[in-house]
């Protein structure tokens, strides 16, 4: 069940951050709103450090595939032709690719699967997104029309509420407590206050998390992840070209994905993201490798709920028994299971939508070749899994990469 | 907990009639609840039942018939929203409640909440009920049953 060999052989990571808006006067004298940052600028930040860590330049990269997940996030259409005209990837094919909060992942499995079928040895995936510049409650709304207009938007489900369903569910059906709940980003923070492209660089404890405001109940502010700008990019290239350009590739040895039904009262349970469960068993499945080989785990963690999900579907644990692994520390790096979001997760790093997927790729090589900051060093990664999740499960990606 | 505390000032945003396009199949939901019925639709090829009700089936069935449920049931999972979308805070008072009822047949439907007296609670009777709002339109609303 091998797949095609394709590797990574640059990476690139901007510090995700706040970088707010700048108001100006218009033409016409009316004050008008843009981002702070732009997609130029943003993606300059990842990719020539990519390029340079693949010890390539341009003339190498064939093509681009570029993850923006909202072009109203950008204020900006066909935003793949400007990313790959601004930092210089000319006159080669590009192309968009959008699967809400995934956008990233499915950058990196576009490419690959160019790299897989031989058209192409060498292409870049560029993920980035603008997002601070607007209102916390127009980002909510730009996310919330994802849901179905007709059945669910109008009823106000934001897309804290959409997960809120689900924690409400599995307090009930599995016990689930408010406690296990805000152990979630306790660990993301911890973890986050180390990575120096964190957003939220900042120790919290549980008081903090279950005193937090009530956003959609039962979570509260620290169970939702952060609203952030930035850009990821890996290089990546065909067995025979890695093995030329990099002595340190990364190997994609499975390439899970799946998806989960477009209204979240058509789905099976809500204990569980079915998704999550077929994407990871068809990434393990390629790659030879069960939960038990893991040795760090970067999972979707844009509410503490999705993370305890995240680990039973993975197979980290029992299935219900996702809160109780949390609060036993079962995912730190001293814990008994697999060390999970030690970047600070979408939570404390953040997650810019279009960038968060192809994040997670280039800390993971950087776990496996022992470069990140000491304290949040994993020992001896042989395997690494990434996993990220579209809206609630309509999109899920799982990676499984090894040196 | 009085339902002024509970923040229940949904109607706009409820509107199931003119806030989105009318199609004819959408327009016989809606009729059904203009005469207090819930319709939900059976794929008479494969006979699975939708509720909210699908007009096509992934059976690739396009033939559905239409059929009456009980409105009552048990409360799937819930919310307290306390940050609404721009697009809805417009239109209502935070916080509201988000209900999701279970049916027979394990079919489930989103809507509002009211009528609650204490936070709402999985498995808690309720049934759901259509209410023609004061500016004569009409939503429909998750209640204890």
């Amino acid at each position: 069940m091998a797949i095609p060999k394709v590797a990574i052989v640059g990476i690139g990571h901007s510090k995700y951050g706040k970088r707010g808006k700048v108001i100006q006067e218009d033409i016409e004298g009316e004050k008008a709103t843009y981002p702070a940052v732009t997609l130029r600028e943003l993606a300059h930040e990842s990719y020539f450090p990519a390029l340079e860590h693949a010890g390539i330049t341009n003339d190498d990269v064939e093509g681009s595939v570029v993850g923006i997940a909202a072009e109203a996030f950008a204020g900006q259409g066909a935003g793949a032709a400007l990313v790959a005209d601004e930092v210089g990837i000319i006159g080669k094919p590009t192309m968009r690719v959008e699967t809400a909060c995934a956008t990233g992942s499915t950058a990196i499995r576009t490419a690959w699967a160019q790299i897989a079928s031989g058209q192409f040895d060498v292409i870049a995936a560029i993920g980035v997104e603008t997002m601070t510049w607007l209102s916390s409650s127009y980002a909510t709304e730009l996310m919330s029309v994802a849901g179905d207009h007709r059945w669910e938007y109008i009823y106000g489900i934001s897309f804290p509420t959409f997960y809120s369903l689900y924690a409400a569910r599995k307090m009930s059906v599995d016990g689930l407590t408010r406690e296990q709940l805000s152990s979630v980003p306790v660990k993301s923070h911890h973890y986050g206050y180390y990575n120096k492209n964190a957003q939220l660089r900042r120790q919290i404890t549980i008081e903090d998390a279950t005193g937090s405001i009530p956003i959609a109940e039962p979570l509260r502010l620290y169970d939702c992840c952060l609203i952030s700008d930035g850009s990821a990019t890996v290089i990546m290239a065909s067995e025979e070209k890695a093995k030329e350009m990099s002595s340190e590739p990364l190997w994609l040895t499975g390439i899970g994905t799946s998806s989960d039904t477009f209204r979240v009262t058509d789905r099976p349970n809500l204990t569980n993201i079915e998704g999550n469960v077929r994407a990871g068993q068809m990434a393990y499945k390629q790659s030879g490798k069960t939960a038990k080989d893991i040795d760090v785990a970067y999972v979707h963690d844009c509410f503490s709920i999705a993370e305890i999900m995240a680990y039973e579907d993975l197979g980290f644990c029992e299935r219900g028994k996702g809160g109780e692994w949390s609060a036993e520390r079962g995912a730190y790096i001293d814990g008994p299971g697999v060390p999970t979001n030690v970047d600070g997760g979408l939570k404390s790093k953040g997650h810019p939508l279009g960038a968060t997927g192809i994040g997670q790729v280039v800390d993971a090589y950087k776990q496996v070749y022992g470069t990140v900051e000491k304290p949040r060093q994993v020992p001896d990664v042989e395997v690494a899994l990434t996993h990220n999740v579209g809206q609630h499960g309509q999109f899920v990606n799982v990676f499984i990469l090894e040196p | 907990m009085s339902e002024h505390e509970m923040g229940f000032v949904v109607e706009l945003s409820s509107d199931v009639k003119n806030r989105q396009r009318m199609t004819a199949d959408f327009r016989k939901f809606i009729t059904g609840l203009e005469e207090g019925k819930f319709l939900a639709t059976k794929c008479k090829k494969c006979g699975k039942k939708f509720m909210p009700p699908r007009f096509t089936c992934p059976c690739g069935g396009t033939d559905l018939e239409w059929f009456e449920i009980n409105p009552e049931g048990t409360l799937y999972t819930w919310s307290i929203v306390h940050f609404a979308p721009e697009g809805i805070a417009k239109q209502t008072n935070v916080p509201y409640v988000l209900g999701v009822i279970e049916f027979e047949d394990e079919l489930r439907l989103a809507a509002h909440m009211k009528g609650l007296t204490s936070k709402p609670k999985v498995g808690m009777k309720v049934k759901v009920a259509p209410q023609e709002l004061e500016n004569g339109n009409l939503a429909y609303f998750i209640k204890p049953a």
